[in-house]
């Protein structure tokens, strides 16, 4: 993954947490969503770390910040720092974000995710040059009852059913928990927005469905522990007909 | 059936001046009468005179055929006055020709003695002063409405030659807050029956071809499955339920089968299945998206959309299954097919600069024709005459139901239930009931 890329994709998660009140527990679906986002960015956070060494620093301050606290915000520009690292000058910036991430742990008191994603940002050190392999570290290295699992939504762009890089952390998550416990089972459901023919949303809430289900069934979970579903365009979870409602509605849910 | 076709001005405007001319010779009505060119334009002057009675029935019998008449968009309805008129009355035409009427509707209701009621009826060629017969029922008082559509299909079928669609029923969804409704209601909307209530969506109603079921989409398993439905007894029995999505299902012309969309391979695929259930046959295989099955009226096709090329669009293949020839080329979203009664017309939405409106493309040119200006339709379908086309759209914020001819030049909201009204589908003719 290009450095531009993460950094920018770095960028709007730190937006998004500026304008999100991050002082609850991640337990309702929305928080859940904006801890699964905080994880996601202290992932990306580690991959930045393969690239700028800082990073490290930059992952814990993601993971913190999505842990909750004002502080995690703080932390948050910590990341943003270590992404310039990322970027080019290295050293430097590197050890901005590395205070960053401090102040972060400190404030925010760390908690798990922010704890785990630290440790992300360390492999991300480690395995400079892979831009992949310390992103699944960081996964492998968060207990089972981790923060991801609370994250069960994979969103969509508009009539697409390619799952953003963004949402295989959530994924992979899932597929971890699945491969863990042959007993349980999930329903993966699809959804649309409100745009178009039911029909054809059903179908294509049921693309989206199956496309969770192949990540998932490429990650080990056999077949008999999932079923793929569509509810089309009919159970949205926002109303509206803004872009930000119909994007919400554009999702698979995992349960 | 001769296809509909628009007038242009020249020939309105002329069709008028021949009018007006005549007018002056008092013949105007049979020239319209005889006039056959202008079918999409020419509209039947008829008078609907109060029944005899009505004042003290539960239906104002009248009103409900005549409103039938101008729906269909073959029929002005022309303002009678205080007249008081029953099937026994001897009409002065003369009053009546210069009033403008073609024919004229008198009738009675009664209420009997055993609490029903009796109705009777007769129609008048005013122009020629010709009994065109009449009928009579005795039916409960549930059954007003549906006497008075059979009367409108009598009118209807007198005048124009072709099968009235007024005594048709119309399945149709309501959701109000998180209640979900099945409905069985009359052509016009009206005396709505609830076939089924959820507080899971409802989704695609289809009526066999005798009329008697329907099978639709039920999400109430937390998954979409197919049931099919006895309207008249309420009993229903669940038809696919297989791993995956479940949805979309058309009867075939013969009834015998359902075609239907099915994702337990993965996928949205076209599935077969026998009415009674059992195995499903599949009849394509795409990596694409493959659904809203339909059956050509000869049972010999099925339309059906797929995204196969990139964006939705309709195709037709053998019902049998195999290769697929796409049928719409224009615009980057064509969806919802349904193929009229003769086989000729395909009704379709197609969205045109993110609006979504009912298409009429003839099958034999490819000709298009946009028959609204509403944008937000859905899920067209035929009356069983093919003069209609049901439809749902959003009307102030509302979804709601319209009947739109096939020129697209008259169309009329359904009444119903309040809420949201949607997934309309057609029934078929039905066998005469009382």
């Amino acid at each position: 993954m290009k450095p531009v890329l993460i950094a920018s994709l770095l960028v709007v998660f730190l937006t998004a947490c500026s304008s999100v009140k991050l002082d609850s527990a991640p337990v309702e679906d929305k928080s859940g969503n904006l801890v699964g986002k905080g994880v996601d960015a202290g992932g990306k956070g580690s991959a930045a770390g393969g690239a700028g060494g800082a990073a490290g620093a930059g992952g814990t301050a993601g993971g913190a910040a999505g842990a909750g606290g004002t502080a995690g915000g703080a932390a948050g520009a910590g990341g943003t720092a270590g992404m310039g690292g990322a970027a080019g000058t290295g050293g430097t910036a590197g050890g901005a974000a590395g205070a960053g991430g401090t102040a972060g742990g400190a404030a925010g008191a760390g908690g798990t995710a922010g704890g785990a994603a630290g440790a992300g940002g360390t492999a991300g050190a480690g395995a400079a040059a892979s831009a992949v392999a310390p992103f699944n570290t960081a996964i492998k290295q968060q207990p089972v009852q981790d923060l991801q699992i609370s994250s069960k939504v994979v969103y969509f762009d508009y009539d697409s059913s390619a799952i953003k890089p963004e949402f295989q952390v959530v994924v992979e998550a899932h597929a971890r928990v699945l491969r863990a416990d042959k007993t349980r089972r999930v329903a993966l459901e699809g959804h649309t927005d409100a745009t178009g023919g039911r029909e054809y949303n059903l179908a294509l809430g049921q693309k989206r469905a199956d496309a969770v289900r192949s990540a998932m069934s490429l990650l080990g979970v056999p077949d008999s522990q999932m079923e793929a579903v569509s509810f089309g365009m009919e159970k949205p979870a926002a109303q509206g007909s803004d872009e930000a409602s119909l994007a919400k509605n554009r999702r698979v849910e995992i349960n | 059936m001769k296809p509909r076709r628009i007038l242009d001005l020249y020939k309105l405007l002329r069709l008028v001046l021949t009018g007006l001319m005549l007018l002056v010779t008092g013949s105007v009505h049979a020239q319209f009468k005889v006039d056959v060119t202008g079918v999409g334009m020419r509209q039947l002057p008829i008078a609907v005179a109060p029944f005899r009675g009505e004042d003290s029935s539960p239906q104002k019998l009248g009103t409900i055929v005549q409103a039938d008449l101008e729906r269909s968009g073959q029929f002005v309805g022309l303002p009678v006055g205080g007249v008081v008129l029953d099937e026994l009355s001897r009409p002065d035409f003369t009053n009546w020709r210069q009033k403008g009427a073609d024919s004229l509707l008198t009738g009675s209701v009664t209420r009997l003695i055993d609490g029903r009621f009796d109705v009777r009826f007769r129609l008048w060629d005013a122009v020629r002063g010709q009994d065109l017969g009449g009928e009579k029922y005795a039916v409960n008082q549930s059954d007003l409405r549906l006497v008075s559509h059979r009367i409108s299909d009598f009118v209807y079928e007198k005048l124009t030659g072709e099968k009235g669609v007024f005594s048709t029923r119309i399945a149709y969804v309501t959701r109000s807050g998180t209640r979900y409704q099945l409905w069985v209601a009359d052509a016009d909307g009206e005396n709505a029956q609830s076939a089924l209530s959820s507080a899971e969506p409802i989704i695609s109603p289809a009526w066999s071809p005798d009329g008697t079921q329907l099978a639709y989409v039920s999400f109430e398993s937390r998954k979409p499955v197919v049931y099919t439905h006895d309207v008249g007894s309420g009993k229903r029995r669940l038809l696919a339920n297989f791993r995956g999505s479940n949805s979309a299902p058309a009867w075939s012309p013969d009834g015998q089968s359902l075609v239907m969309t099915l994702s337990r391979d993965g996928g949205s695929q076209l599935f077969a299945l026998s009415a009674a259930g059992g195995e499903p046959r599949r009849l394509g295989q795409s990596g694409s998206i493959d659904t809203e099955p339909t059956y050509s009226p000869d049972g010999k096709e099925i339309y059906f959309v797929s995204d196969r090329g990139g964006s939705p669009q309709i195709y037709k293949m053998a019902a049998t299954g195999g290769t697929a020839d796409r049928v719409t080329f224009a615009g980057t979203y064509n969806i919802s097919p349904a193929i009229s009664p003769d086989g000729r017309s395909m009704a379709y939405i197609s969205r045109t600069n993110g609006a979504f409106r009912v298409s009429l493309m003839d099958l034999a040119s490819g000709g298009i024709t946009v028959l609204t200006e509403t944008t937000s339709d859905e899920s067209p379908s035929f009356s069983p005459n093919g003069r209609l086309i049901v439809y749902a759209t959003q009307l102030d914020g509302r979804e709601a139901l319209m009947t739109a001819t096939l020129d697209g030049r008259n169309k009329a909201k359904l009444n119903g239930q309040s809420g949201d009204i949607r997934e309309p589908h057609w029934g078929p003719f039905q066998k005469q009931q009382f």
